[in-house]
């Protein structure tokens, strides 16, 4: 790793100013690993469609001409023209208008459940790796426990029986993202934990919780940057898959795996309704992960490919 | 004409009473006696000449026979004792395997099928079938009166559990005045038997069954014999060679073919993979249209779909916000969008407008957001409502209707939060529970249709209201022989119910169903029943 | 090795009775009431309480846990509530019809992505190298069920070449219709076939490093046999574990391609089971998936270990 943080022991300070000086490290390293990653040729172009996406989701109802549960009862399946830039669904809503409203809620639901998911799982990684020994064993079997179910399955049982909505959803990606992400942030520290500023910071007699924070954390940023980015596309395709399975956020909500989904019932009169959300979806994650691959070139890693079965 | 020179009850839909409006002009003319009048109507439909010149009639437009017939049907809760139909496939499944006494047809007259003919006393409380003669069970056995007491007796008792058991209770007692003929002796004047008999669950069954059986296998008098029966997979039938109604059913071989999805069955009926696809929604409607080799038969039924409000609270207990929804109803958006146009408006009553009851001289109530808005201000509403209105995927365009509703009522300051409930647990633990459902019904006729909804004690009375001279006049429009006096308290009743608005009933639907273009004798039928017995393939 | 594979074995069964207890008690608490599903709007308390009693849920949860798994371990996964006939049968044809398409979709991707794969290897950095690999990176982005929107699109609504819903008659197999495995196999493929040839791309960018692959290439050998008898067995070696673990994946796609094309396999009948609340197929469906799952992990496992004598087995 090219540019490991060596970060010099400090005065003890409150748990709190520990947990921040953290994160203020974890988002300088974020933007930093960003910045390098748009020196290679993925993440030129991988940046700003995520930009745009990300516009969209802030400004997006504002840009649109109408309102996403308008009905235009006397222009019902109507194919793109001028007065609806994409066509109109079987209640004559605007598609263009219910596509700008649709971006807010699949990438916040993506990003909370991503986060969720990583923050779990590096908890749980990095205090395990840290611990090690019976602790760490036992904890990594419930993790193996929870990775031999197949993503989808596993989402799709616990958001069966949690019920449908948004919290639930993010919820839901958080569990399935934990254990692939405490597998990866586990072996990060494993790797970190051996170095001589851990172990001298250990032989000072720092509480652990200040030895992960400060000292290993800070040196995962790029592993958990890579991670993070990964996750995220993951999280978009695994949101858009459940809306799209029916298990996601319920109609007459614009969200884009669920517009796929009922566009089927039109597919041969009215194609127009699928193709427009089906496109976003595509560029959104495309983006994040030409993003990701970016990140990835810019650290000169190896491709490490990722448990597709996530 | 099929079953013979005369039509059965020219007279219309309810031919009992049409047959009774004949009888009393020929007692008014001296001519006959009211009864006996009624059975020599009767009886040219069923005698061998009447079959004779069917048979003939058909060779001459030439049903040819053989054949297999393949119908998709969505997948649906699955079983074959008659009394405890519920689903469409259900119904439709023991409709090819059993007989009733009298079966209504897409035209909604009345034939006769293992009654030949019948009669009726003067003051309608005693009716007397006389049963086909010769008709064989599945199972061997001979039909008899004793089978028709059995069938009716077992509907009739509790802990059968069937749903039909309070539309048959005004039957005192069915008795078997000898081997075919069979005598209902009712509690009341009821102008209204042949249609009670025609439900899908007064199908006959042999008194010698053994009823822990029906679920699975049919003991059915049908057109079809059953062969293999997989729920949610496939239902093989043959042609039952025995029929009494020879040389019907035509086709050698039906099969039911279950597929959940709606794009699923539209793309087997395109591709030639089935004949039938029964039900058809309006929204699979359009990518037929196109299609080459395919046909769609449409008919209106009285089937309609409504909000249920509980009027014991607030605000459905005050009637002018009622009213005031009731202007709020964009009737004409609510058909285009749940029904894609498809549907024809209703006005708060089950009385669809081809009904001979329905009440000419009706307005239909107009959309009209500014007298809503009056009408909820008069109520004492100013500021508008806020209310909650469940719905459910569980029925097609149930979920529809509640987002036009939504967005029709907002002008009025009528805001609507929508929940959508999951499937399972609509019918059980939100309609009737929660005040305002979105709701569906099957088309029926205008007796059981106020009966089991709007009678104080009827057991689907969703509105929970409760009106003594509405009841009254329900119970004596049952008992009105004379077709003319009956449709002024008919009239009556609708008046009421537009008024009072106990419920909001903004659309009737269509049943329709799509045919390859070889298919020929099948009907759309407004009870959403699909009679096979006539259907034959021409390839 | 016999001790590895007792030892990978015993961890399987271990695994599937966590993974059976951990569907059992999440179905448990399902909200909503198959009795309720099953009679529909004319249900009344008496019948609902006939049909518990009859289906066995008066029950406790753990006698049913128990009868349930020993009954499973016998092959006897009950009765389906829904279609109430046993859920052996009906999960064997729709069982068939998964793996049928999932052959179909690895029979075209597999050979295809080891070829391009190769070949983008060894033409590293080229133009067509880039092609190959941004083109896989947009495969992989795409979620299933777009790639199959848009196939159905293009090869459906416009060309009406293929169907886009899989029209199966019940009693036949899809192989008596090949027509409609074709656009599922193809979106089934995108993602596989990507992520194979990265995978075979790597790897032969990495032996090609070697020094013994350097060696041959300074030792004058020609570079067609370089490739065939150096670089190749050994880069392919883990391509085959790699297959075998996206036996694996292929279960999630295949949830999701098959409800794209109404395809009547086990991943269609996992969804109309939590949609029926059918309890028992769902429970069943659920642990035939992760039963599979595990297996296949194991050969990825196995396949890699035993192709790859770097690695002991322990």
């Amino acid at each position: 790793m090219s540019d490991i943080l060596i970060t010099k022991s400090s005065p003890p300070q409150s748990a709190l100013l520990t947990v921040w000086g953290a994160l203020l490290a974890l988002g300088r390293g974020f933007g930093r690993q960003l910045w390098m990653a748009t020196r290679t040729p993925a993440g030129r172009i991988g940046l700003p469609l995520v930009a745009l996406h990300a516009i969209i989701a802030v400004f997006g109802p504002l840009l649109a001409p109408y309102l996403p549960t308008e009905f235009h009862l006397r222009d019902q399946l109507s194919s793109p023209s001028w007065q609806y830039w994409l066509g109109t669904d079987e209640y004559g809503r605007d598609i263009f208008s219910r596509l700008l409203s649709g971006a807010r809620s699949i990438i916040t639901v993506a990003a909370l459940g991503a986060s969720l998911g990583i923050a779990l799982g590096t908890f749980v990684g990095m205090s395990s790796g840290y611990k090690g020994g019976r602790t760490d064993e036992v904890v990594m079997r419930i993790m193996d426990g929870l990775m031999s179910f197949p993503a989808l399955l596993l989402a799709l049982l616990v958001l069966t029986t949690l019920g449908s909505n948004p919290q639930n959803i993010v919820l839901t990606i958080g569990v399935v993202f934990t254990p692939r992400v405490a597998r990866v942030m586990r072996s990060a520290t494993l790797s970190v934990k051996t170095l001589e500023f851990v172990q001298n910071a250990r032989l000072r007699g720092e509480p652990a919780a200040y030895i992960i924070f400060k000292e290993i954390l800070p040196n995962t940023i790029p592993v958990l940057t890579v991670e993070a980015s990964v996750r995220l596309s993951f999280a978009i395709l695994l949101a858009s898959s459940l809306g799209f399975l029916g298990l996601g956020v319920q109609p007459p909500s614009s969200d884009w795996g669920l517009m796929i989904s009922e566009s089927r019932r039109f597919m041969t009169t009215a194609p127009w309704i699928a193709l427009a959300p089906a496109a976003a979806v595509a560029t959104l994650v495309i983006g994040v992960n030409l993003l990701a691959e970016g990140i990835r070139q810019a650290q000169h890693l190896p491709l490490i490919e990722e448990d597709i079965s996530s | 004409m099929k079953y013979g020179p005369i039509r059965w009850n020219a007279a219309g839909r309810r031919s009992p009473l049409g047959a009774l409006k004949l009888v009393l002009m020929f007692a008014a003319l001296a001519l006959l006696l009211a009864a006996l009048a009624a059975c020599t109507r009767a009886a040219p439909t069923a005698t061998p000449t009447g079959d004779g010149q069917a048979t003939a009639t058909a060779t001459q437009t030439g049903p040819k026979t053989g054949g297999s017939l393949r119908v998709a049907l969505p997948v649906n809760t699955n079983t074959l004792d008659p009394a405890l139909s519920l689903s469409t496939v259900d119904i439709v499944t023991t409709l090819q395997l059993y007989d009733n006494l009298v079966l209504r047809q897409p035209d909604q007259s009345i034939r006769p099928m293992l009654a030949e003919s019948w009669t009726y006393n003067e003051d309608l409380t005693e009716w007397t079938f006389k049963l086909r003669e010769g008709v064989k069970f599945h199972n061997g056995k001979v039909l008899d009166a004793g089978d028709v007491v059995f069938t009716i007796n077992r509907l009739l008792d509790p802990a059968t559990g069937s749903p039909a058991r309070t539309t048959l209770t005004f039957i005192q007692e069915v008795i078997a005045d000898d081997a075919l003929t069979v005598r209902f002796v009712l509690d009341a004047p009821n102008a209204f038997v042949l249609d009670a008999l025609t439900q899908y669950q007064v199908r006959i069954l042999p008194a010698d069954v053994d009823v822990s059986r029906l679920p699975n296998q049919e003991f059915g008098t049908g057109p079809f014999i059953l062969v293999e029966h997989l729920p949610g997979e496939r239902t093989i039938m043959r042609r039952n060679p025995d029929y009494w109604d020879s040389p019907r059913p035509y086709v050698n071989e039906l099969v039911y073919y279950y597929m959940p999805e709606p794009e699923t069955r539209v793309e087997a009926l395109k591709d030639g993979s089935v004949d039938v696809v029964f039900p058809l929604e309006p929204t699979s409607v359009r990518g037929l249209e196109t299609a080459t080799g395919v046909r769609i038969g449409e008919t209106a039924s009285a089937a309609y779909m409504n909000f249920a409000m509980d009027t014991r609270v607030p605000p459905f207990d005050n009637k002018l916000v009622r009213k005031a929804i009731q202007y709020a109803t964009d009737r004409e958006a609510i058909i285009q969008v749940a029904l894609l146009g498809r549907g024809s408006v209703a006005n708060d009553h089950p009385l669809p407008p081809n009904d001979p009851a329905y009440w000419q001289g009706q307005e239909i109530i107009s959309y009209d957001p500014q007298k809503a808005k009056e009408l909820l201000t008069q109520a004492g509403y100013p500021s508008g409502i806020d209310i909650t209105l469940h719905t459910s995927t569980v029925a097609p365009g149930m979920v529809e209707m509640a987002v036009a509703f939504k967005e029709s009522a907002a002008p009025s300051g009528i805001r609507v939060t929508i929940v959508r409930d999951p499937e399972d647990a609509f019918w059980s633990k939100v309609w009737m529970v929660e005040p305002f459902t979105t709701v569906t019904w099957n088309g029926r006729g205008p007796d059981e249709a106020l009966s089991i909804t709007t009678l104080c004690d009827a057991a689907w009375n969703e509105a929970y209201y409760c009106n003594s001279e509405l009841d009254a006049l329900i119970l004596k429009a049952r008992g009105q022989a004379d077709e003319a006096a009956r449709n002024e308290t008919y009239a009556d009743i609708q008046r009421i119910l537009i008024d009072e608005a106990p419920r909001i009933i903004p659309a009737f639907r269509p049943i329709i169903v799509g045919y390859r273009s070889s298919v020929a004798g099948v009907e759309a039928h407004p009870n959403n029943w699909l009679i096979l017995s006539e259907a034959w393939l021409n390839n | 090795m016999v001790r590895f594979l007792v030892r990978r074995i015993s961890l399987i069964v271990v695994t599937l009775l966590v993974v059976s207890l951990a569907i059992f008690l999440v179905t448990e608490v399902l909200p909503g009431d198959v009795a309720s599903m099953i009679l529909g709007q004319g249900a009344t308390p008496s019948n609902l309480a006939a049909v518990r009693e009859q289906l066995g849920l008066d029950r406790p949860a753990p006698a049913r846990y128990l009868s349930w798994i020993a009954n499973a371990a016998q092959g006897d996964l009950g009765d389906s509530y829904v279609q109430r006939r046993p859920i052996v049968d009906i999960v064997k044809g729709r069982l068939g019809n998964s793996l049928i398409l999932a052959g179909f979709a690895f029979l075209m991707a597999v050979p295809t992505a080891i070829l391009l794969g190769v070949w983008a290897g060894i033409k590293r950095d080229s133009l067509g190298d880039q092609v190959i690999s941004i083109g896989s990176l947009v495969a992989i982005s795409l979620p299933e069920f777009v790639t199959g929107v848009l196939l159905m699109v293009v090869f459906a609504s416009t060309l009406h070449w293929l169907p886009s819903s899989s029209v199966l008659l019940p009693g036949t197999t899809p192989l008596d219709r090949p027509q409609i495995l074709i656009l599922p196999a193809l979106t089934l493929t995108g993602v596989l076939l990507a992520y194979v040839m990265r995978m075979t791309r790597a790897n032969v960018i990495e032996v090609m490093q070697s020094h013994y692959v350097r060696t041959a290439i300074l030792k004058g050998l020609p570079m067609r046999r370089v490739i065939f008898r150096h670089v190749l067995p050994n880069a392919l070696l883990p391509t085959i574990s790699i297959v075998a673990m996206n036996v694996g994946w292929m279960l999630g796609g295949l949830i999701i391609v098959e409800n794209v094309f109404s395809y009547p396999g086990i991943g269609r009948l996992l969804l109309t089971s939590i949609q029926g609340r059918d309890v028992p197929l769902l429970q069943a469906v659920a642990l035939l998936i992760a039963a599979t799952y595990a297996v296949s992990n194991l050969l990825a496992d196995l396949s890699y270990s035993i192709l790859n004598p770097r690695i002991r087995l322990s």
